[in-house]
């Protein structure tokens, strides 16, 4: 009862607490947001300068053009080995982490973490330089351990570029990774995983059926985030290959900026983000429906 | 009971050949990045290329701090980062707050509408932003980085600092009510300072995502004046010609306040990260 009426009281309180993150939250993201989606129905390119409502012209135009169709392929390989090989890769590095025998394991998760506090543009032109054909360095590795014969042209060849991005991609978001996953393994019971273990249970069913179940939560949320974060990124394909050689590794958010800023086709490029959007909106509502409904349990 | 230790023994070792090997793979290109900035000219132009450095230099540090525009845009980066990191901050504080405490009409749309702010693409943003600035004259200031900096930082640190304040016992606060504190004071010297450690880690992880901001500062300043290191990085990308000594030299300078804010605080923030972010 006393809560009740205490809520009661501060009803607008809470909106004024709000209201400031709010105003520049609907300034930059929804007003544009919104604009962008008009855009869309209208027409500007550089011959024709004023903007001219073309209705969904643009989108039957868009979705027919190989371009577009090859960017939109591009983005499906690039995300989902992305998202593949940093959770593989993450998940791994947690099992490791989080075992009893580590010691030191503050010092390790701290290096382990550092391609992801290096700004993504740094690590993209590091790795661009150590992808180089002549003097990269990662040429070199691959030779003397005798796992390729000759230099390969890793951003500059049509097949290796969109892998190349990938791997960097990798490198970057992996240890963000592991620090979900061992969060939410500390959340599993020492004692079940004892009992279990007392049963005669192998470390194989003890994980699946103590370790899983209280993880499994976490993990989709991870693969969920990467997801949007892998179809949201641009820096890295920008830096390493500009979406070349050729269109080989141009991805939607690339697409867009190409037909942006360097084609002036505006309208084709708010048609391109419409789309996106909707991608990434279909991707965020599965995450928010699940992240909501944990919250209420 | 000799077999069991011998195995104990082998794990251990297998455990520590894993984290030698993923340490190897996370730092290496770090320490090359340093490593080439310390080449010369013709060294580091050497096919095969080593790690043993013959002469060491300084010689691209001296070209990037005393001949480039890297020092100035310095200075911009550390403007824009910090203040933007600071209003994001205390935005994301009241609206974290009014999340966690108040109970109002509207209230789960506009969460829900700051989970899907939170997974905005920039790109999308790009487009209507340039279109509007431009129009308006805001391309090119720091103004003009700031806001979109504090606008798609702003859903993320709210959410982590509802979380943490929803861990803050409200009986503090109710104390304090008592005593006659404003519902601002409360905010400032009860739950604030024991969400301290989530603060922390919310103004490190806003820090980073300023500091390495691409897409909007790509497109939205042209002048040397302005313009931040992600972009004046790749003034030393000609046509033809790339100066890769100068590239990894200003990317260990652009790198070191980064990692340095990240090795200092790496306990509060995994502690923060996994205590409120992890959650989703």
């Amino acid at each position: 009862m006393k809560i009740k009426r205490k809520k009661l009281n501060h009803k607008n309180s809470g909106m004024l607490f709000i209201l400031p993150a709010l105003l520049v939250v609907a300034s930059v993201m929804l007003f544009p947001l919104v604009y962008n989606i008009v855009l869309s129905f209208f027409e500007k390119t550089i011959y024709s300068p004023e903007w001219k409502f073309v209705g969904l012209e643009q989108y039957q135009h868009l979705l027919m053009s190989d371009s577009f169709l090859n960017a939109l392929k591009n983005t499906i390989v690039w995300t989902f080995f992305s998202v593949l090989f940093q959770f593989a890769i993450g998940f791994a590095c947690a099992l490791v982490l989080s075992q009893d025998r580590v010691k030191f394991r503050g010092v390790w998760r701290c290096l382990i973490m550092l391609p992801w506090v290096l700004p993504a543009v740094i690590g993209s032109m590091v790795w661009k330089w150590m992808y180089h054909s002549d003097f990269g360095i990662l040429n070199q590795i691959l030779i003397t351990a005798g796992f390729i014969d000759k230099a390969l042209p890793w951003t500059g060849s049509k097949s290796l570029a969109l892998i190349s991005a990938i791997i960097v991609n990798t490198w970057k978001m992996f240890p963000l990774v592991i620090l979900y996953i061992e969060a939410s393994l500390q959340s599993v019971p020492k004692s079940l995983e004892d009992a279990a273990v007392v049963d005669g249970a192998n470390s194989w069913n003890c994980f699946k059926v103590v370790t899983w179940p209280h993880i499994a939560g976490t993990c989709k949320t991870v693969v969920l985030l990467l997801t949007i974060w892998t179809l949201n990124a641009f820096t890295f394909i920008f830096v390493l290959t500009g979406g070349g050689p050729g269109t080989s590794s141009q991805v939607l958010s690339m697409f867009i900026y190409k037909e942006a800023f360097q084609n002036f086709n505006f309208g084709n490029a708010a048609t391109a983000s419409s789309i996106l959007f909707i991608i990434v909106a279909i991707f965020s509502t599965i995450y928010i429906k699940s992240s909501i409904g944990g919250d209420e349990s | 009971m000799i077999k069991n230790k011998k195995k104990e023994a082998m794990k251990t070792i297998g455990t520590y050949i894993c984290l030698i090997v993923m340490v190897v793979i996370s730092v290496f290109p770090i320490l090359w990045m340093f490593d080439s900035s310390l080449k010369g000219q013709s060294e580091i132009y050497t096919s095969p290329p080593t790690f043993m450095i013959q002469h060491v230099t300084l010689e691209n540090y001296l070209r990037v701090l005393l001949d480039s525009g890297i020092p100035r845009a310095f200075l911009n980066s550390a403007v824009i980062s910090i203040t933007a990191t600071s209003i994001t901050v205390v935005l994301g504080c009241l609206a974290g707050y009014g999340f966690s405490r108040y109970r109002f009409k509207g209230k789960k749309a506009l969460y829900v509408g700051l989970l899907y702010g939170q997974m905005m693409p920039a790109v999308v943003l790009i487009i209507p932003i340039y279109l509007v600035f431009s129009k308006i004259g805001l391309i090119d200031s720091y103004f003009s980085l700031i806001l979109p900096d504090v606008a798609i930082t702003i859903p993320l640190a709210t959410l982590m600092l509802k979380g943490f304040f929803d861990g803050v016992p409200i009986e503090l606060e109710e104390a304090a009510r008592i005593d006659g504190a404003t519902k601002l004071g409360t905010l400032c010297r009860i739950v604030i300072p024991i969400a301290k450690p989530g603060l922390v880690s919310v103004a490190i992880y806003t820090f980073l995502s300023t500091w390495e901001e691409f897409i909007f500062a790509l497109n939205l300043t042209n002048s040397a004046s302005i313009r931040t290191l992600p972009i004046a990085i790749n003034m030393f990308k000609g046509e033809f010609i790339i100066d890769w000594g100068a590239i990894m030299s200003s990317g260990a300078v652009i790198s070191l306040p980064v990692i340095l804010l990240f090795v200092l605080c790496n306990k509060v923030f995994v502690k923060g990260l996994s205590e409120g972010g992890v959650k989703g």
